[in-house]
């Protein structure tokens, strides 16, 4: 590190400890007190009214003071800058009427101390800081224009050239520096924003591509799902095929059916991009479309309205749900229309504002054989049923009344 | 007139299913193949080539499912595609190949056998350029079968609903092609479709 930037440091402060404007603070009060010194030796020096040596030393002392509580005791407020906005306005406003007036340098430092202030002040307050200067210059202005006689002249023009010779260089520097450190942290920030969003952009494009991978095994898995239900299927198809007993045949067209509903669920997750739930007002009615048809009926034989405010239900409790609901379809389109002159099956799906989700399936046909069915489910697809509804933890009820109800009632869980 | 259908799946319980299904259902079958090579060499043997094909899209060897298609097209074979992948872009690639069907699996019985019928139907209609068409010959029994037949109903489901057996099905499915002189079923989807 070179000695200058060595310097910095050690006057400015750390970028680790200060904010930027409170380093170009602490900067500009050191400058501030080199110049004042230099003012107050030039001064006396070339012979300027002595005034402007004691006025060089009031702003040296203010300087010191607050440039110590600024940089050793991170005094940095709006208040601190008004109030080197005050003691500017005072010493520098005494030093115009001793420095020629309108003649001097001391227009110029107002300005470029404006300057430099509006840089580090809050938004909030740079409108004050630049009525109080451009106020204090016009008064001076006006003091001068009206009492010409307060303004003390330079004794000789060369004694002014020396006086304006410093001011300017000095001017020129100041503004050079905070300009510098404010360009050096501008540079520093883009780089790193840059540099930044190359990364995000990175991580961004690692994580959708990493999301795409994923996303393609789920694909993958609910793939290979369906291709091995179908194998089960086909199996069961075969076996079926070559048993002679109706009944045995029966049960395994039923479990086919049974197969079906499951795989249903995962076509739907499939063809949907919804990779971990399904909407089950969709996957009921394509359900009851497909067990109606494989029951040699029609889909206008089955209704389903779902009217839940979210419908779309996590993959487990759609299988569940679905498998009760093929149950109790298959049921009733095996026994309870024989006769029956009009058929329909109606199934709701409803929940109340405590999250109780209703099932409710209902036929009209000839009604159960046995109303006591549900404590002795004689056969595989009620006890199927019962087992269902005990995994949700829900009731069952059966109601006998111009055809068989079964309502379901469940807790929906949070998801 | 190329009626038989070959099933182009890797996997052979699935394909096994398949033949079962359709051949009980009066339906040739052409023969199994579990990748492209074997299924093109079915047009190679000068024996009558498949008229449909029912084919999965991702089976064994090089060649997926979607490029055969294209393949078998050429040789005016019809196709059904019968595959597990349902995803967008699987599902516009395969229509470039102007499918008769796209059956997601698992597949319901109704669902293939409404794709090999409109299969079949597709594939006279351009063959029969058309020629005259038969008066079918049916009772009242054999057109309510008929009629289901035409919903993609298997012979068990017609049975259960017409309340009479198998066996009496397949008697009037019989006696549907005996009467009007048809050899096979997919003729007689064919007409009834007409």
């Amino acid at each position: 590190m070179s000695l200058l930037k060595k310097a910095e440091l050690s006057i400015a402060g750390s970028s680790d400890t200060f904010l930027l404007e409170h380093r170009v603070f602490n900067l500009s009060c050191f400058i501030i007190i080199i110049f004042c010194l230099q003012g107050m030796i030039i001064n006396y020096a070339i012979g300027l009214n002595i005034v402007t040596v004691w006025l060089s030393f009031l702003g040296l002392m203010v300087s010191i003071t607050i440039f110590y509580l600024s940089r050793y005791k991170y005094w940095f407020t709006p208040v601190t800058i008004l109030t080197y906005t005050f003691a500017t306005m005072v010493v520098l406003g005494a030093m115009h009427f001793y420095n020629g007036g309108s003649y001097g340098p001391i227009i110029y430092l107002f300005i470029m101390l404006l300057n430099i202030f509006l840089l580090i002040s809050q938004r909030t307050y740079q409108l004050i800081i630049y009525g109080l200067l451009s106020g204090t210059v016009l008064l001076l202005l006006l003091m001068e224009h009206y009492y010409p006689r307060l303004v003390v002249p330079y004794d000789s023009v060369s004694e002014r050239l020396i006086d304006h010779t410093t001011a300017i260089l000095y001017s020129m520097f100041f503004t050079m520096l905070v300009i510098r450190t404010f360009k050096n942290s501008y540079d520093k920030d883009r780089i790193l924003i840059i540099s930044q969003k190359d990364e995000l952009q990175e991580a961004y494009a690692a994580s959708m591509k990493k999301n795409q991978y994923i996303e393609s095994l789920i694909k993958e898995i609910h793939h290979r799902v369906n291709n091995n239900l179908q194998v089960i299927s086909s199996m069961l198809l075969l076996q079926s095929n070559r048993v002679n007993d109706e009944k045995i045949r029966d049960v395994l067209e039923e479990s086919r059916g049974r197969i079906a509903a499951i795989a249903l669920v995962h076509q739907k997750l499939y063809m949907h991009n919804e990779l971990a739930k399904v909407n089950i007002s969709e996957y009921l009615h394509s359900l009851c479309e497909t067990i109606a048809t494989t029951s040699a009926y029609e889909a206008r034989h089955v209704r389903t309205e779902v009217t839940l405010a979210d419908p779309l239900l996590n993959i487990d409790l759609a299988i569940l749900m679905g498998l009760m609901v093929n149950e109790l379809v298959s049921n009733s389109f095996k026994h309870a229309f024989i006769d029956c002159p009009s058929p329909m099956i109606n199934i709701s799906l409803s929940s109340d504002s405590n999250g109780i989700m209703t099932l409710r399936v209902s036929d009209n046909g000839r009604g159960m054989p046995d109303s006591d069915a549900k404590q002795n489910p004689a056969s595989f697809g009620l006890r199927l049923l019962d087992i269902l509804v005990k995994q949700l933890n829900g009731r069952l009820d059966i109601i006998q009344d111009n055809g068989t109800h079964i309502l379901i009632q469940l807790q929906r869980k949070n998801e | 007139m190329n009626n038989a259908i070959l099933i182009v799946e890797d996997e052979l319980i699935t394909a096994n299913g398949i033949a079962d299904l359709l051949t009980d259902e009066g339906f040739p079958i052409a023969g199994m193949a579990v990748d492209a090579q074997a299924a093109l060499s079915f047009f190679d043997t000068g024996k009558e080539y498949p008229g449909i094909a029912i084919c999965d899209i991702n089976i064994q060897g090089d060649v997926d499912g979607i490029t055969l298609a294209k393949q078998l097209k050429e040789h005016n074979c019809e196709v059904v595609f019968l595959t597990a992948y349902s995803d967008n872009t699987t599902l516009y690639k395969a229509f470039g190949t102007d499918p008769v069907m796209y059956i997601v699996k698992p597949f319901t019985d109704k669902q293939l056998l409404t794709a090999v019928h409109m299969a079949f139907h597709r594939l006279m209609k351009k063959q029969d350029k058309g020629e005259t068409k038969t008066e079918l010959l049916l009772t009242k029994r054999e057109k309510e079968i008929a009629a289901l037949v035409m919903r993609g109903f298997t012979s068990k489901q017609i049975a259960a609903q017409l309340f009479i057996s198998l066996e009496t099905v397949k008697t009037h499915r019989k006696s549907m092609l005996q009467k009007n002189n048809i050899h096979n079923f997919s003729q007689l989807i064919h007409l009834l479709y007409q």
